[in-house]
């Protein structure tokens, strides 16, 4: 009977090694692929994978040798090799050390198509910003296409319900990656893109490989993106990758946690916005309420103003007035007649004073030549005075004989006859 | 300045964002102050039932997590 021997894994992966070195030459060959995952490390060395469309095998190239590669090893680059197949044994993993690296073309073959892709798309205007739909900041409902299962759902879901308290979400699954990844992908959009409630859609996906998140190149899904009438955010992968889901989108975030903040808004800075805008409001009413309170009161001030310099101007003029009219004034009129009527009355008075004077002057004068000729003086003197019929005779010439004369004397009257009349 | 439009929304199918970008427009007139009184008690009054539309519909807001079944049609609860 056969007796089971025991090995340790080190010996295992020992004998492993042992014989893919003797067994396995592959000096004699150039090795096909797609260069992806491209990694590299401070030192030169590049650890990547080589692919084709149904396998893939890592591959380490180390750093004295990189340095001499004539072209930048990138993803999606199709490349001959030279290498050796060596099994890690401390990993157990298989892997090709690279000894040669060469382009074959510059590109491989489904970058380039990637390539072409989104040359055509965006000569559609595909990508262009003026298409871009914009975002409802309160969305109803927001449809999320990913995968049920892991974290991205939930991360959109935890985000979600700490930004806005209430969110309200229906996820479509789909897988991300695989051959049923883009159909249902696809279905998911146009299910929720159908849909009146769901005002925006999240098309997520968490990291992976660029493999993993080639789907997302995908020019049906692409389409399919662009004829959506809701908008749509697209968030696959990590920040570095940039897959022309992301493009078309209206919205492009780095992760699905991003995106989940993109479209939820914050519940409380709703709040505030909407309080502010009412403070505002009110404090614009109040504003306008003063500010037509102010010009009331300028108003009224102005108009006391011009009130009172009216008021003060036809003062002005009316003393003006007053001025010239002064003299005219009845009561100044009389006033000044009576002073004239005073001057007069001293100047008559005076004239009269001095008339009187000059007339009692006169009269003493005449009176002394009265003295001096009075006839009573003469007839005291021995003179007579003769009358005739009452009137004093100073010639003979009208008298007749006979005729009855009176002889006035000093101290009485002779009646006498004339009897004879003798002429001188 | 203050679109023909603002003082006769129709307020019955405003969404929130479109309520709330026409009440800042409404405080936006009413702070230029370039309105007659008449007008700015109007824009008020326009600018209270915009803060009570907005305020509703952040109200109305229903939490709902859902996953939709493609096979049979129908919205299950989604198992976090």
């Amino acid at each position: 009977m056969n007796k089971v021997k025991t090995v340790s894994i080190s010996e295992l992966n020992a004998s492993v090694s042992r014989f893919l070195r003797a067994n396995i030459d592959l000096s004699k060959y150039h090795i096909k692929g797609e260069l992806s995952n491209v990694k590299y490390y401070s030192n030169g060395t590049i650890y990547f994978s080589l692919k084709d469309a149904e396998a893939q095998i890592s591959c380490v190239m180390w750093g004295n040798l990189a340095k001499l590669l004539d072209f930048e090893a990138k993803n999606g680059v199709e490349v001959l090799v030279k290498a050796q197949v060596r099994f890690y044994e401390k990993g157990g993993n298989l892997q090709l050390e690279v000894q040669q690296m060469q382009a074959s073309g510059f590109q491989g073959e489904i970058y380039q198509k990637y390539l072409e892709d989104k040359e055509r798309f965006e000569k559609l205007g595909y990508f262009s910003p003026e298409r871009k739909k914009p975002f409802p900041f309160l969305p109803k409902k927001v449809g999320v296409v990913t995968s049920a299962e892991g974290a991205v759902i939930r991360d959109i879901i935890k985000v979600a319900t700490k930004r806005f308290h209430k969110p309200n979400i229906l996820l479509y699954p789909a897988a991300v990656q695989g051959e049923s990844a883009v159909p249902e992908l696809i279905a998911g959009l146009k299910y929720l893109d159908a849909r009146e409630d769901v005002e925006v859609i999240i098309l997520a996906r968490g990291g992976g490989s660029r493999e993993d998140l080639w789907c997302f190149n995908h020019p049906d899904l692409v389409e399919t993106l662009y004829r959506c009438k809701t908008p749509v955010v697209s968030a696959v992968g990590h920040q570095s990758d940039h897959s022309l889901s992301d493009e078309v989108a209206d919205h492009s975030s780095p992760t699905p946690s991003a995106a989940a903040e993109f479209v939820f808004p914050e519940y409380q800075v709703l709040e505030s916005r909407i309080d502010e805008q009412n403070s505002r409001l009110k404090q614009a009413l109040n504003n306008k309420l003063y500010q037509m309170k102010q010009y009331l009161l300028t108003y009224e001030t102005m108009q006391a103003k011009a009130l009172e310099s009216f008021k003060y101007r036809q003062k002005e003029s009316l003393n003006r007035y007053k001025e010239k009219l002064a003299p005219y004034e009845p009561y100044t009129a009389i006033q000044n007649y009576k002073n004239k009527i005073a001057q007069f009355e001293q100047k008559t008075h005076f004239i009269i004073q001095r008339r009187l004077e000059q007339s009692y002057q006169k009269k003493e004068q005449f009176a002394e030549k009265l003295d001096a000729l009075s006839p009573l003086k003469v007839l005291k003197r021995g003179y007579s005075r003769t009358l005739y019929e009452g009137k004093t005779l100073d010639s003979v010439s009208d008298l007749k004989k006979g005729a009855d004369i009176e002889v006035e004397l000093y101290d009485g009257i002779l009646s006498c006859q004339i009897k004879d009349i003798i002429k001188k | 300045m203050l679109e023909e439009n603002t003082l006769n929304v129709s307020k019955e199918n405003l969404s929130f964002e479109e309520a709330m970008r026409h009440l800042e427009e409404v405080v936006k007139s009413l702070e230029q102050g370039k309105i007659s009184l008449e007008q700015s008690v109007e824009l008020y009054k326009q600018g209270t039932e915009l803060v009570m539309i907005c305020q509703k519909k952040l109200e109305e807001a229903e939490s709902e997590i859902k996953k939709y079944n493609p096979k049979n049609n129908q919205e299950e609860t989604f198992d976090q």
